[in-house]
């Protein structure tokens, strides 16, 4: 949980989640889905504040995000709603 | 170290008659393994998320205990936002098991625990299992189970569900739990501050108000779903006389106040908080040593979702799937043909021959070849499902739906609606019992509704009859594509239709857990696939029995008393004319008829010339006897002779018929002659005529019975898609098993015992109509009401008979009205007439 005002400090390297650099580490800010689907993402751990990774992107398919250990397939559609940033403060180039 | 760790033991006496545990856990965290071990019952274990969603009973004992183990839908969390979410927590709610087990698997710890703490919250009395562990060890993580069951205040067990290890101490532990000797006693969740008041506030509200649910089921719990606006919860308040006002201000208050504080609603919120307990728990007893590897199964992704390979080696092995099924099944559905009609001939034995009984027709034309019809396809399936519980097992179907999504998201499905509906192109019913797959309920019944345009096995015989009838050969490959062709594309066309009037609304974000590949038990690979064959033969034993009897009376009664023609004397006349002949030709033997009658001549030389009689001794001392063996010679020589012709039949004079004759060179030249005038000038006729007055009767019974009425009285619908009453009660016979609909053509066209390869029933089609009406047929046949077996599983998948009703309205009206149009439009431009 996070008061208002941690939140967009770092609005600037916020990144939509089909945008966000493969094989990184990425912190999840927002997820601006219905209930429904951003219930669904909860109980299969991303929701805002998580580590994620993109491991497999290719055009116009689903995403395979790493998350807890567990590999998720997430559609196009629910994908475009997710915003990252770069997470740990780990630069890509780090990794 | 003790065999389990819990919060301290204690000795209270209470022995329960029996204990009734249930299992709950994610998908794919080893649930159904702990299951069949513990049961040994034979149960479904799939490696693919969400397969089971039946609540599956087992029964064992512990300690001399009976135990009801129910092994709980595989799921994420606790919500009301699937099937298998509210079949879980209404079990729990409801029927308030002694105790539960939450199956974990070790190594994706973190996740697994979200749907423990949802448990916690239920107050319920719960042991964790943690599976799996010597894979999560391996992958380097260590835990200090002691201190994290202190820290939930629950018993946790270790476990390897694939060997069995550690279940004895599950079931101890649970059977304590029962009888109180352990206890579980979960330490209240601390969700933060604002959550913590917001809570407490909305469960004091409650406290003496009507909520909908039992007295023990938590008021926090309550205040919990409240916040997260879960659906049934608030259901519930509206079934019980709404929520009072105190509550709902109270509420609103709380509400209003997170949203002030916070940028995400109090569902995020308390999500977050439960991730929160998590990892503050996981943080003092779990370390992981490395880093998560990119392990075999990591690699093996790398190869079947690669964006280049992964569609051809999809498509590779959905091919090969579909060969094995078809390949291997054909030659034992062969074998399933021959038992059923070996039981049919064996049955009709039973009763006396040449007797018209009502009870050998039910039994053998309608039960046995009605229910067999649908048996013949039990190899192809029980195959199919062998190839797709590998598929799911290994962990590829998954894979599978995740490269198909793509395809599938623009037509506004989910990938995973693939799977059933390639199920589909085999047999309906298998493939709508395999939607349980899909999570929402919405697409479930949209791929429900759509399965019956993949064109099934039970079609193809009715193509195979009118292509070749009606298109020039070099036609009849595209036009069989065409069909199946219409049939997708009508699918596509549909879904997008029904997406966006009867099921509008925002489709499921497409999220699935790909699971570690696994190396499935062939064990496990036969239950699950005979599980579902079960289902099939279920239906083939229930609802197919049924209808097939159904039909059977349809199409046998009201009995014709009057017939248009006096048939029976006309088969008279055929008979007095055959036995005159007979008596004409053998009026000048030498010893004339000697002890023979003429009843048993006539006896003799038809079964000499129809039956296959191998062994035709008797010593030859008149010319009778002659006669009697040269017939059944002539006619041995020439199916010899035309099988090895292959051309069918021989030609009289032609020089094999003659070397065929001078077989017979003990016997004079007039006698073959004469062999050869009985067979076909006597025997010939006879047998044609009465053929063809037998076919006119059964038509003219079909025609009168309840079947033929109805499809009489339907002509104003069947005349606009240019069908006549004939093609309309093959296609009323249709809705029993599609296949039906060629038998039927034989009858109304007088065939008598008919297949699709009958060229006879060919060439009537051709003289009596055109091509269009032809591919009219194929379209209605595609697309109008699916199999009554279709519609019973549409039926109990979806609940209800709403659904199958929609589907069988829905489908039967497009048919029809694009039957129609196709056959109007071409008309009119005198296409394909």
């Amino acid at each position: 949980m996070k008061p208002h005002n941690e939140t967009n400090s770092s609005a600037a390297s916020c990144q939509i989640l089909t945008e966000a650099p493969l094989n990184t580490p990425l912190k999840v800010t927002t997820i601006t889905a219905g209930r429904q689907a951003q219930t669904r993402l909860a109980c299969m751990g991303i929701l805002p504040g998580e580590i994620i990774k993109v491991v497999q992107r290719d055009n116009g398919g689903p995403l395979l995000v790493e998350v807890k250990g567990t590999r998720i397939a997430l559609g196009r559609g629910i994908c475009h709603k997710v915003t990252v940033q770069n997470g740990n403060g780990v630069h890509p180039e780090q990794e | 170290m003790p065999p389990f760790f819990c919060p301290g033991k204690e000795q209270t006496i209470r022995m329960a008659d029996q204990i009734r545990i249930a299992l709950a856990g994610n998908p794919n965290s080893g649930k159904t393994t702990i299951f069949n071990r513990i049961t040994g019952a034979h149960q479904h274990v799939a490696n693919y998320p969400g397969v089971t969603v039946d609540l599956k009973k087992g029964r064992t004992k512990i300690d001399g205990t009976r135990a009801e183990i129910i092994d709980l839908p595989g799921t994420y969390s606790l919500t009301a936002l699937s099937e298998e979410e509210l079949v879980a927590r209404n079990y729990i709610l409801n029927e308030k098991p002694d105790v539960v087990i939450d199956i974990l698997d070790a190594s994706t710890l973190e996740r697994q625990l979200y749907l423990a703490v949802q448990l916690l919250e239920l107050n319920v009395p719960l042991i964790l299992a943690f599976n799996m562990t010597d894979v999560a060890e391996k992958a380097g993580f260590e835990f200090d189970l002691p201190l994290l069951s202190d820290l939930l205040g629950v018993p946790i067990v270790q476990t390897t569900g694939l060997t069995g290890e550690g279940i004895d101490d599950l079931l101890k532990a649970a059977s304590e739990l029962a009888d109180g000797i352990i206890k579980s006693e979960p330490k209240p969740l601390v969700y933060g501050k604002e959550l913590d008041r917001a809570i407490n506030n909305i469960a004091r509200a409650l406290e003496g108000t009507k909520t909908g649910y039992g007295e023990d089921v938590p008021l926090k719990w309550i205040a919990i779903k409240l916040l997260e606006s879960d659906d049934q919860v608030l259901e519930q308040f509206e079934k019980t006389g709404g929520m009072s006002e105190n509550v709902a201000t109270v509420l609103l208050d709380a509400t209003k106040r997170l949203a002030q504080l916070y940028p995400d609603p109090p569902h995020i919120l308390i999500a977050e908080a439960r991730y929160g307990i998590i990892s503050g728990a996981a943080s003092e007893t779990v370390t992981h040593s490395v880093e998560r590897r990119h392990d075999f199964s990591d690699r093996l992704d790398t190869i079947f979702i690669n964006p280049l390979f992964g569609l051809p080696i999809f498509l590779a092995l959905m091919y090969l799937v579909f060969y094995i099924t078809f390949t291997l099944g054909n030659p034992l559905m062969s074998l399933m043909e021959v038992g059923i009609e070996s039981l049919g001939t064996g049955v009709s034995g039973w009763f006396p021959e040449g007797t018209e009984s009502p009870i050998r027709s039910l039994l053998v034309d309608g039960i046995i070849n009605g229910v067999g019809g649908v048996l013949v396809f039990l190899p192809n399936i029980l195959l199919l499902f062998l190839a797709i519980a590998i598929l799911e097992d290994t962990g590829y179907m998954a894979r599978a739906a995740f490269i198909m999504d793509r395809l599938m998201h623009r037509i506004g499905l989910h990938g995973k609606s693939f799977i059933p509906m390639l199920i589909g192109f085999g047999c309906s019913v298998p493939a709508i019992m395999g939607t349980r797959i899909l999570e929402n309920r919405r697409d479930r019944l949209v791929t429900i509704l759509v399965i019956p345009l993949m064109s099934c096995g039970a079609r193809l015989p009715i193509y195979a009859l009118i292509i070749p009838a009606f298109f020039p050969p070099h036609l009849q490959g595209p036009m069989l594509w065409l069909i199946y062709f219409i049939g997708i594309l009508l699918a596509i066309v549909l879904t997008k239709l029904l997406r966006s009037t009867v099921f509008k609304g925002e489709s499921t974000p497409f999220v699935m857990e790909l699971p570690p590949y696994r190396i499935p038990t062939l064990q496990a690979l036969m239950v699950h696939a005979w599980d579902r064959g079960k289902g099939y033969l279920q239906k083939a034993g229930t609802v197919i029995l049924a209808i097939s009897i159904l039909m059977w009376f349809a199409t046998s009664y009201p009995k014709t008393q009057v017939y248009s023609e006096d048939y029976i004397s006309q088969i008279e006349t055929l008979e007095q004319t055959f036995r005159r002949e007979i008596v004409d030709m053998t009026d000048e033997f030498d010893g004339g008829l000697g002890t023979t009658t003429i009843d048993e001549l006539v006896y003799l030389l038809d079964e000499v010339s129809t039956s296959d009689i191998s062994v035709y001794p008797h010593s030859r001392t008149t010319d009778l006897d002659d006669l009697v063996f040269t017939v059944w010679n002539v006619q041995r020589i020439r199916s010899e002779v035309s099988d090895d012709l292959e051309a069918g039949g021989l030609v009289p004079g032609s020089e094999e018929y003659i070397r065929g004759e001078a077989e017979l060179l003990d016997v004079e030249p007039e006698m073959i002659d004469m062999a050869v005038y009985y067979l076909d000038t006597v025997h010939e006729p006879f047998v044609t005529g009465t053929d063809e007055i037998d076919n006119a009767m059964a038509r003219e019974e079909l025609e009168n019975s309840a079947m033929g009425r109805i499809s009489r009285a339907m002509i104003p619908f069947w005349r606009p898609m240019g069908f006549d009453w004939k093609i309309g009660t093959a296609s009323l016979g249709a809705m029993a098993a599609k296949e039906v609909f060629v038998a039927q053509m034989g009858i109304v066209y007088s065939i008598g015992e008919t297949d699709e390869e009958s060229t006879t029933l060919r060439s009537k089609l051709q003289d009596k109509y055109t091509p269009l009406t032809g591919l009219c047929i194929m379209l209605f046949m595609l697309i109008a009401s699916p199999c009554v077996a279709t519609l019973a599983i549409t039926k109990s998948e979806t609940g209800g008979w709403k659904w199958a009703a929609f589907q069988f309205l829905g489908l039967t009206a497009i048919g029809w009205a694009i039957t129609t149009l196709v056959y109007q439009v071409s008309s009119l431009f005198g296409w394909g007439i």
